[in-house]
């Protein structure tokens, strides 16, 4: 279990008669910033803590930097970054003292980082923690989680509840800091703006398991995207190829697919009495929502 | 971990001092209107919980704020051992509890030593380190609460009820005991804190003292739940055995007339003149001895354990406390505060006075009624007006008083660890005279036995009845009257024996059924000899040198390997490392029905959550 810096192999957790993750398969490798999507209640959070040691899985096992994660030791943790939605940060400290400490704790501290990622927000030594703006404890937060020169930095949606400005402020810091140290980023967020911004590779999971990892070009390129009209009727939705979601809007119908030659899936709504169909571009918030949309109802036949 | 250390601590600090200012305030008003290094039940308890309850609040509002996820994750993954993280908090938090808790009294104790007349010894300052223990002790109680799967953990509490109760020993016993429960709440409370806070610690030692810590309370609670299918039921039908006054069982003989008491050993007995002496018993009063024996005082012991700490002079508006450093009476004016002189074993002496060994009390005063002044083996009659200092009362050594004076029949009446003196009043009431005992009568049975002596006149002498649930051994009670004539001489008329109990034997000795072992804890050697220090009989004092019927002891041989076999089969299915299922199954072959009910609580978790 070395070739990947996360590793997870047919994990089960299951809370009472929850199923939170489902024979939960995954392998990332080192490098780059992996996206985690899926909706509430999907696992994600569950993985992060399963994979930080925080909770046992019921079945399977979790491997990160190729050490067990029940099993990791102080040293191991000094190497794993980790940066939750709340910004869980000591309140009744100034940013200086618990930057200090911080500082104590981690022997690879660089200060250079810290101050760079910093630099993008408006956080003075003196400011006590509970003092500080959501953005800017975000901003403290990362910028401490950076510093410490962690091989791996796992963010569970640090943006949550940020504005734009901060938003913005935490990409830029997140990306600078990417490049500049090699630290292979878990970013997990329900913004696909950010997503498409920073992700170099997707990682979508529905119900406790993983329904789709790609590059987020590849991911669109299989997504298609039709507008047409149905005079004599609409087809039976399962009759329809590779079908994602059918909406009917001002008398036209929006048809979302995964994996159709666009040729191929054009005659056959020719074939199946479509007027006037046409391929429209499509964004990955628009790929993301209607897979996850369609897995929500049968997660396994995209698997 | 010093790092973390202080950010703890800052978090709480400006708490911490608010709760110093104020208690410091509330002592010295206290102390103002009141002695605050005096005994006394309710000022013990007041002291007491204002440290035992901050301490477990705070256990559980720190502990629980921390074991909130992101909390935990945040405190947690961090390059530093868990060990080293739990101590770092500990630290923190015993030191912010002693601050805000143990610091004000101490501060206040200190003041009084060095700037009034008070009488402050090292005891008093050891109080501290008891009120420090419990602090402590509560604290770890809260976080070992949050720490669990099950909030059942809370039965962890009854240490403090055994902690408070008044202990008689010397403060270093207190302080040992203290500092045994404190340590092994910190180690379970260490090895419950896990990073997946969910899990219910592996390791053995863990496993071992966490249910340890729970057994008497669940005992106790298997021990009240039988009022819901035995007392209540019978009570309610009018058929409790308790209700029984056939005098075949002691608890009928217990609750009987005196009268009928003294008849019914009197004619089991073979005494020629039975039937003078039972005619004489229905013109006869009746009185006893009072069971309340007087504890053992040691020198040193925590001040609050003190039977009676000073005598007032109301006259000269003076306090004369027992000094237990310097052996001897110091006396002051309550109003101004001035030292007024000291009282020692040769009387009176002025402040100025050179005091000898021979001044010193060779023991601590077992209690001060009045004017008199009751030594382990001496009693002393005190006149403030004329500065007399009388020994009343002299035992012979090894001999040494065990309950207070009682004034019955125009004699006075003396029970000591071996006998019963009986005086006369009025030779006892002469202020300048030094009493002889009138009569000695042996008693028939060992003290520690914990038996009721009843009195009552005839004409020629007193009938002196006897009677203990253990007088003929373990759990064999029985009775005996001996007669003391007034010519000096002493009969012994004779004993009778109650075989049957009015409970049937299940029910009797369900402490026994469910747990021998933790019965004995509960009320053998540790509670009786360590903490009480009384000094049961041999026979009695361990669960297998006690004697019960057989049915009992197979009842029990059958609880111990049930709970064993049940515990291996339920863990088993747990997820529990295949050691650690042993150390269950064996330790609740020992620990019986409660230790399975322990096992139960402490792993509730890992039934629910992890299938």
């Amino acid at each position: 279990m070395t070739d990947y810096i996360i590793e997870a192999k047919g994990l089960t957790k299951r809370y009472g008669k929850k199923l939170a993750l489902n024979n939960f398969n995954l392998q990332i490798p080192f490098g780059g910033i992996h996206a985690l999507i899926g909706a509430n209640g999907a696992g994600k959070s569950t993985l992060f803590r399963i994979l930080l040691g925080f909770e046992s899985p019921t079945v399977g096992e979790t491997a990160v930097l190729g050490m067990n994660s029940e099993q990791l030791s102080p040293e191991m943790r000094g190497r794993l970054g980790y940066v939750n939605e709340e910004h869980s940060l000591p309140t009744w400290m100034t940013a200086g003292e618990v930057t200090k400490m911080q500082r104590n704790l981690y022997p690879n501290w660089n200060q250079k980082v810290y101050e760079a990622v910093l630099g993008n927000f408006d956080v003075e030594p003196t400011q006590k923690v509970a003092e500080l703006s959501r953005g800017e404890r975000a901003g403290l937060n990362l910028s401490m989680a950076l510093a410490q020169s962690p091989e791996l930095l796992i963010l569970d949606e640090p943006t949550l509840g940020l504005d734009v400005v901060a938003k913005q402020a935490f990409l830029e810091a997140l990306m600078h800091t990417e490049t500049e140290t090699n630290t292979t980023i878990i970013y997990c967020s329900h913004q696909m703006e950010e997503i498409e911004r920073v992700a170099e590779n997707l990682i979508i999971i529905e119900n406790g398991r993983v329904i789709y990892t790609a590059s987020p070009d590849d991911f669109c390129e299989r997504i298609s995207y039709w507008i047409c009209d149905f005079d004599e009727g609409v087809p039976e939705l399962s009759s329809i190829p590779g079908i994602l979601s059918l909406k009917k809007i001002e008398q036209q119908y929006h048809l979302m697919t995964v994996d159709q030659q666009a040729e191929e899936f054009k005659e056959y709504l020719l074939s199946v009495g479509a007027e006037n169909p046409v391929q429209a571009p499509v964004n990955l918030d628009k790929a993301i929502n209607s897979v996850l949309a369609k897995n929500h109802k049968s997660p396994t036949e995209l698997v | 971990m010093i790092d973390l250390f202080k950010s703890e601590f800052s978090r709480y600090k400006y708490a911490a001092l608010a709760f110093y200012l104020v208690q410091v305030l509330v002592w010295v008003l206290v102390s103002r209107i009141s002695f605050i290094l005096s005994p006394g039940v309710n000022k013990y308890l007041i002291i007491t919980l204002a440290v035992i309850i901050p301490g477990f609040l705070f256990g559980v509002l720190s502990m629980g704020l921390h074991s909130r996820k992101n909390n935990w994750a945040y405190l947690l993954h961090r390059p530093l051992s868990k060990h080293k993280i739990h101590l770092a908090l500990t630290a923190s938090a015993v030191s912010l509890l002693f601050i805000g808790f143990v610091l004000p009294l101490l501060s206040v104790v200190f003041a009084l030593d060095v700037f009034t007349n008070n009488v402050v010894d090292v005891r008093h300052y050891l109080f501290s380190a008891h009120m420090f223990a419990l602090v402590s002790i509560t604290y770890f109680i809260g976080c070992f609460l949050i720490l669990t799967p099950s909030k059942l953990s809370i039965l962890a509490i009854w240490i403090i009820s055994y902690l408070i109760v008044p202990n008689l020993g010397v403060a270093s016993l207190d302080l040992a005991l203290d500092l045994v429960f404190a340590t092994m709440l910190f180690l379970v409370v260490r090895g419950s804190f896990n990073v997946n806070i969910a899990e219910f610690a592996s390791g053995k030692m863990t496993i071992i003292i966490s249910a340890l810590i729970l057994q008497p309370a669940i005992l106790f609670i298997l021990l009240i739940s039988q009022a819901l299918y035995y007392h209540l039921p019978l009570i309610a039908m009018g058929n409790h055995p308790g209700t029984n006054t056939e005098s075949d069982f002691y608890r009928g003989f217990y609750n009987a007339k005196s009268m009928d008491a003294f008849a019914q050993v009197i004619s089991a007995s073979d005494y020629a003149d039975k039937k003078s002496l039972l005619r004489q018993l229905t013109l006869s009063e009746f009185d006893s001895i009072p069971r309340t024996s007087f504890p053992l005082a040691h020198k040193g012991q925590l001040f609050i354990k003190d039977s009676s700490f000073a005598i007032i002079n109301k006259t000269d508006n003076e306090m004369w406390v027992f000094s237990h450093d310097k052996m001897i009476f110091e006396g002051r004016n309550i109003a101004s505060g001035i030292a007024v002189g000291s009282l020692t074993a040769q009387g009176f002496k002025s402040l100025d006075a050179v005091l000898t060994q021979a001044d010193l009390f060779k023991a601590v005063p077992l209690s001060l009624e009045g004017r008199t002044i009751i030594f382990p083996d001496q009693i002393y009659r005190i006149d403030f007006e004329q500065q007399l200092f009388v020994l009343k009362h002299q035992l012979t050594k090894g001999e040494f008083y065990q309950s207070p004076v009682k004034y019955a029949f125009e004699r006075v009446l003396l029970s000591t660890n071996k006998a019963l003196h009986v005086i006369d009043q009025i030779d006892y009431d002469d202020p300048d005279l030094q009493v002889k005992t009138e009569n000695v009568v042996p008693h028939p049975i060992s003290t520690n036995r914990d038996f009721t002596i009843e009195l009552t006149e005839l004409l020629d002498g007193f009938l002196i009845l006897y009677a203990s649930q253990h007088y003929h051994g373990f759990n064999m009670p029985g009775a005996a009257i001996k007669y003391l004539q007034h010519d000096g001489n002493t009969d012994f008329l004779g004993s009778i024996e109650f075989p049957d109990s009015h409970l049937p034997a299940l029910i009797e000795h369900q402490p026994f059924m469910f747990s021998p072992l933790t019965m004995n804890l509960v009320n053998g050697s540790l509670n009786s000899v360590a903490k009480f220090n009384e000094n049961p009989p041999a026979e009695f004092r361990y669960f297998w040198q006690q004697r019960y019927d057989i049915t009992v002891v197979l009842f029990a041989l059958i609880g111990s390997l049930l709970s064993a076999v049940i515990t291996f089969l339920l863990a088993s299915k747990m997820p529990l490392s295949k050691s650690n299922r042993w150390t269950w199954t064996l330790l609740n072959l020992l620990l019986s029905i409660p230790g399975l009910v322990s096992f139960l609580i402490l792993n509730s978790q890992s039934k629910k959550g992890d299938i």
